[in-house]
C-alpha cells in the first residue's frame, strides 16, 4: 500500500485518521491507505426481500471487505477493517473468520505484517504444535493481545457467540496438552510407550493461560451465569487442555490398570471448586451441574466411546457397564458425589438439575436406585403418603399463653421428583405390591403434581404394567 | 335459573393453568427468582377471560385468546419490506429471517407462490461459486442459511427458483464441511455442532444428492466415503447425562440441538430404527417432557430455565419424531400416524401459552410477555 498517493487528491483523510462514530461519512474510499482497492459494492437490491438499509459506513465497509476477501488479502489493513466491522455488527460471522484467518496468515509470516497482499491464507500455523518443541515467545505475545482485544469485545457483546468461536481458535494455536485426547488418539499407544511429558517452561506458560481464562471465565459468568456458548467453551477448554483442567485426565488404557481415587481432593481442584463456587451461589443453576458431571464423569464416557476406532454409540458405555470392565470407575467419588448432591435435594427439593444429577452419578457407577429409597421417602407426606398438600394447617398451642391458633406447617409432599423416582423403586421390588405403589405414584403425579404431564405419566403406567422399565 | 349460568363453561380453564405451582421450594435463588417473575406474568394472560375488563369478542368457547391471523400477516409481509438500518445485526442472517417469514404465511394459509421472482432475486447473489449460500453477499457460505435458501425455495417452488441452487458446487462445499469425527462444520473454518448435521443432511436429502464424499473431502482422509459414516455415533456422544442432546459432545442439553439430532436422525433412517438405535429413549423422553411446565404451559429449553416461545418450534418439533419412535410400524412395517394416539405432551398448554402470552400487540410472536 502507498501513502504517497495522498498528496495527489487533496480530499484524503490523514494517514492516521480512525473510522468515524458518524453512520454517513466516507472513510475507506477517502483514505490514503485504501486508494488501491476496488471495492465490491451489494448488489442491486430493488426487488429483493427484506434488504436492509444500510448505513452508507456499513456499505461501504462490506464493499471493501468483499474486495480484500475476493484477493484473500492478509495484511494489518485487513485486520482494522475487520475490527471496525465487528464494532458496527459483531454478529457477522464471515468477519469474524476472515479476521482469524489474517492473523494466523500474518503470524506465520512474520516479518511481512505491514506489506498489503503478503501470503495466501495456505500455511497457516500448525493448530495443535508438538509438546515437545520450544515455546515461540512471539506467538504468545500475539495471542495474548489479541485475547485482550477480545476480552472487551466479550463484555460489550455478552449475548454474541461468534466471539467464543474466535477464543476457541485462538486457544487452539497454543501447543498440545499430552493427556489431550486429540494428541492421543491418532495412533494407538503401545504398552511401552510412556506418557509424554510437557518441559517445565511450557507447563508454566500454559498454567498461567489457564488460570487468566478461569479469571475471564468467572467473571462473564458472573455476568450470564448460564450463557450456553460460554460454557461450551468452557468444557471444549477442558477438553483440550486436560492436565490443568480435569480432575481425573485421561490416560492410555493400556498403562495403568486402574487409576487411584481422587474422592480425597477433588473439591479442591480449581475448575471443581469453581462450579461448587457457582451452586453455592444458585443451586439451580443446570449448566454448573452439567459441567460438574462433564468434569468428574462424562469426559470418561466420552473418552471412552471415542478413543475405539470405530468410535463407540456413547450410551453403550454405561449400559454394558463399560468403564467398570476398564477399571475406571472411581468408587469413592461416586460415593461422595451422591452425599453432596443429597444435601443439595435437601435444601430444594423441587430442584430438577440435582435430581437429574442424582440420576446421572447412580447411571455411571452402576448403583441401583433401590439404595436411595429411604432418602425419597423423606419428601413424601406423614407415614408415606403421596397425596398431601406440601403446606398443611396444623393447630398449635402457644406455649406461654396457651392460646391456639393455626398454623402452614410444610409437612406435605416436597418433591414430584422424589414421587417419580419412587415409582421407578417401588416398581423395581413387584413382590410387595410393589406395582400398585409404583401406580399410585404416577397417578398422584398425574392428578395432583405435574398435572401438565398427564400424558406422560400415564405413558410411564403402560410401560410400568407391561413390564417395560428396568 | 340464573341468567349468568349459561355462561359458565365458557369460563372453564383446568385449574393447572391459572394457578401457582402445587409444589414450591422455600429456599430461593436467581433461577426461582426469575421463574415466579414469569410465572405471576403470564398468570393474568392465561386467565385474561375471567378479567372483566376484557373483550369477551377476543377469546373462543375454551376462553382462550383468539390467533390474531391479519396481524401476522401484516407484521410478517412488513419485515419482507425493506428494513431500517438498525436491522443490521440481522445481515448474516438474512436467508433464516426470510426462511422463518415464508414458513410462518405459509402456516396461515397464505400463498407464497407470488414470491417466487423475488426469492430467486434475493437468493441469486448470497449463493458462493465454491457452493452454498452466505447470510449476505459475498458473505462465507453457511449451513444455516444454506438450510433456510432450501426450505424457502422448496416452499414457493418453481422450476426457475430450483434452477438457482448449483447442486454440484453445494456437494462439494458439504465434503469440506463434512469432519472425521463424523460430524459437520456450519461453515469454512467455522464451529462444528449438531445444527450443522441436520442441515446438511436435510440438503443432501432435498436436493437428492449424491451420499458418498466427493473426492476432495478431507474427511476420505480418515476412512470416510460417504456423508452418513460416523454420523449416528457422533450424533449420540451428544447426547447427555439428562437425557437432551447438546450441541457438541460434553455441553449441556438444549431444546433447538435436541431437535436437530432428532430430525438428523430422522433423515439418517426411520425414527424407530435410528433413534432407538443411537439414543437412549427413556431418558430422552424423561427430559423432554419435563421440557412442560404450568402453569406456563409452553416449553423451555433447557432444566431451570423459564419457557420461551421458540421452543414451542424446537421442543414442539421433538414430539412427532418421538411418537414416531414409540409407535413404530404396523406388523405389516407401515407406519402409523402417530397423531391417532394419546400425547405424551399437553397440545392444550402449548396452545393457551402461545395464543394468550405469545401475541404481539401489533402482530408477531414473543418469547414471552415481557420479551
Ligand atoms: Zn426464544
Amino acid at each position: 500500500m502507498s501513502t504517497t498517493a495522498a498528496s495527489s487528491t487533496a480530499t484524503l483523510l490523514p494517514p492516521d485518521a480512525k473510522p468515524p462514530k458518524s453512520k454517513t461519512a466516507s472513510y475507506y474510499s477517502i483514505h490514503p491507505h485504501w486508494q488501491d482497492v476496488v471495492p465490491i459494492p451489494q448488489a442491486d437490491q430493488t426487488g429483493t426481500l427484506a434488504a436492509i438499509a444500510y448505513s452508507a459506513r456499513y456499505s461501504e465497509a462490506m464493499s471493501y471487505l468483499r474486495a480484500l476477501m475476493a484477493e484473500k488479502e492478509v495484511s494489518e489493513r485487513a485486520l482494522a477493517l475487520t475490527e471496525d466491522l465487528i464494532s458496527m455488527n459483531p454478529a457477522h460471522y464471515t468477519v469474524w473468520i476472515y479476521r482469524m484467518r489474517t492473523l494466523r496468515g500474518l503470524w506465520t509470516a512474520s516479518g511481512n505484517v505491514s506489506n498489503a497482499k503478503v501470503v495466501e491464507v495456505q500455511d497457516e500455523v500448525t493448530p495443535t504444535g508438538d509438546w515437545t518443541e520450544e515455546v515461540d515467545e512471539t506467538l504468545w505475545d500475539n495471542i495474548a493481545s489479541e485475547l485482550k482485544w477480545l476480552d472487551e469485545v466479550s463484555f460489550r457483546n455478552l449475548k454474541n457467540y461468534q466471539i467464543w468461536h474466535h477464543r476457541h481458535a485462538l486457544a487452539d494455536l497454543l501447543p498440545a496438552d499430552p493427556a489431550s485426547p486429540t494428541t492421543s488418539t491418532s495412533t494407538s499407544t503401545p504398552a511401552s510407550e510412556t506418557k509424554p511429558q510437557l518441559s517445565t517452561t511450557l507447563h508454566q506458560r500454559l498454567s498461567t493461560f489457564i488460570t487468566s481464562e478461569q479469571t475471564f471465565l468467572a467473571q462473564i459468568l458472573s455476568l450470564d451465569t448460564k450463557n450456553y456458548h460460554v460454557w461450551s467453551y468452557r468444557q471444549w477448554l477442558c477438553t483440550r487442555f486436560p492436565t490443568f483442567l480435569l480432575p481425573s485426565p485421561p490416560t492410555p488404557t493400556s498403562t495403568l490398570p486402574s487409576q487411584p481415587s481422587i474422592a480425597p481432593t477433588y473439591r479442591t481442584h480449581t475448575e471443581v471448586h469453581a462450579i461448587d463456587t457457582m451452586i453455592h451461589d444458585d443451586l439451580r443453576n443446570n449448566s454448573a451441574w452439567s459441567h460438574r458431571y462433564f468434569l468428574l464423569f462424562g469426559h470418561h464416557e466420552l473418552h471412552h466411546a471415542q478413543s475405539r476406532t470405530p468410535p463407540l454409540i456413547l450410551k453403550q458405555v454405561n449400559d454394558e457397564r463399560l468403564l467398570h470392565a476398564a477399571g475406571r470407575v472411581d468408587t469413592p467419588l461416586i460415593h461422595a458425589e451422591i452425599a453432596y448432591t443429597q444435601t443439595e435435594i435437601r435444601k430444594a427439593p423441587q430442584n430438577g438439575s440435582s435430581w437429574n444429577y442424582l440420576r446421572g452419578v447412580l447411571r455411571h457407577g452402576a448403583v441401583a436406585i433401590t439404595t436411595l429409597r429411604a432418602f425419597c421417602e423423606e419428601f413424601l407426606g406423614p407415614d408415606g403418603d403421596l397425596w398431601t398438600d406440601q403446606w398443611i394447617d396444623v393447630e398449635v398451642e402457644d406455649a406461654h399463653t396457651a392460646e391456639k391458633r393455626t398454623e402452614k406447617q410444610e409437612l406435605g409432599v416436597r418433591s414430584s421428583h422424589a414421587v417419580e423416582w419412587l415409582s421407578e423403586i417401588y416398581g423395581q421390588d413387584g413382590a410387595d405390591g410393589g406395582v400398585d405403589r409404583a401406580r399410585e405414584c404416577l397417578t398422584a403425579l398425574g392428578e395432583k403434581w405435574d398435572v401438565i404431564r398427564k400424558g406422560y405419566w400415564e405413558w410411564r403406567v403402560e410401560k410400568l404394567e407391561a413390564g417395560g422399565t428396568k | 335459573m340464573d341468567s349468568t349460568d349459561e355462561f359458565e363453561p365458557f369460563m372453564t380453564i383446568p385449574p393447572h393453568l391459572v394457578r401457582w405451582p402445587a409444589i414450591r421450594d422455600t429456599l430461593s435463588s436467581s433461577t426461582s427468582q426469575l421463574q415466579a417473575q414469569t410465572i405471576a406474568e403470564c398468570l393474568p394472560l392465561l386467565n385474561a377471560i375471567n378479567n372483566p375488563s376484557s373483550n369477551p369478542f377476543d377469546f373462543d368457547e375454551h376462553g382462550q385468546h383468539n390467533l390474531n391471523r391479519a396481524d401476522h400477516i401484516k407484521f410478517i409481509r412488513d419485515g419482507l419490506q425493506a428494513l431500517p438500518a438498525q436491522f443490521v445485526a440481522m445481515d448474516a442472517s438474512r436467508p433464516w429471517l426470510m426462511y422463518w417469514s415464508l414458513l410462518s404465511l405459509y402456516v396461515l394459509g397464505e400463498d407464497v407462490k407470488p414470491l417466487q421472482s423475488s426469492i430467486i432475486k434475493t437468493f441469486e447473489p448470497l449463493q458462493n461459486k465454491s457452493g452454498g449460500f452466505g447470510g449476505g453477499q459475498g458473505h462465507l457460505s453457511h449451513l444455516a442459511g444454506t438450510y433456510a435458501v432450501i426450505l424457502a425455495v422448496s416452499m414457493v417452488g418453481g422450476q426457475d427458483v430450483y434452477n438457482v441452487i448449483d447442486r454440484v458446487a453445494l456437494w462439494h462445499w458439504l465434503g469440506r464441511l463434512k469432519q472425521s469425527n463424523g460430524g459437520f462444520c456450519v461453515c469454512e473454518d467455522g464451529e462444528e455442532d449438531v445444527r450443522g448435521a441436520y442441515c446438511a443432511l436435510v440438503a443432501i436429502t432435498l436436493l437428492d444428492l449424491p451420499w458418498h464424499l466427493p473426492s476432495d473431502s478431507a474427511a476420505r482422509a480418515s476412512g470416510m466415503t460417504d456423508f452418513r459414516d460416523g454420523l449416528g455415533e457422533y450424533l449420540s456422544s451428544c447426547q447427555t447425562y439428562e437425557g437432551g442432546i447438546a450441541a457438541s459432545p460434553s455441553n449441556e442439553a438444549h431444546g433447538a440441538y435436541t431437535f436437530c439430532a432428532l430430525a438428523c436422525l430422522s433423515i439418517l433412517g426411520p425414527p424407530h430404527e435410528t433413534i432407538k438405535r443411537y439414543l437412549n429413549v427413556e431418558s430422552l423422553l424423561q427430559w423432554l417432557s419435563a421440557r412442560q411446565y404450568a402453569p406456563e404451559g409452553g416449553f423451555a429449553g433447557r432444566t431451570n430455565k423459564v419457557v420461551d416461545g421458540c421452543y414451542s418450534h424446537w421442543i414442539g418439533g421433538c414430539w412427532p419424531l418421538v411418537e414416531a419412535v414409540l409407535t413404530g410400524p404396523d406388523h405389516e412395517g407401515e407406519s402409523v400416524d402417530p397423531s391417532t394416539k394419546a400425547r405424551i405432551f399437553s397440545g392444550e398448554g402449548l396452545v393457551r401459552y402461545i395464543l394468550g402470552c405469545c401475541q404481539g400487540p401489533s402482530g408477531g410472536l414473543r418469547d414471552k410477555p415481557s420479551k
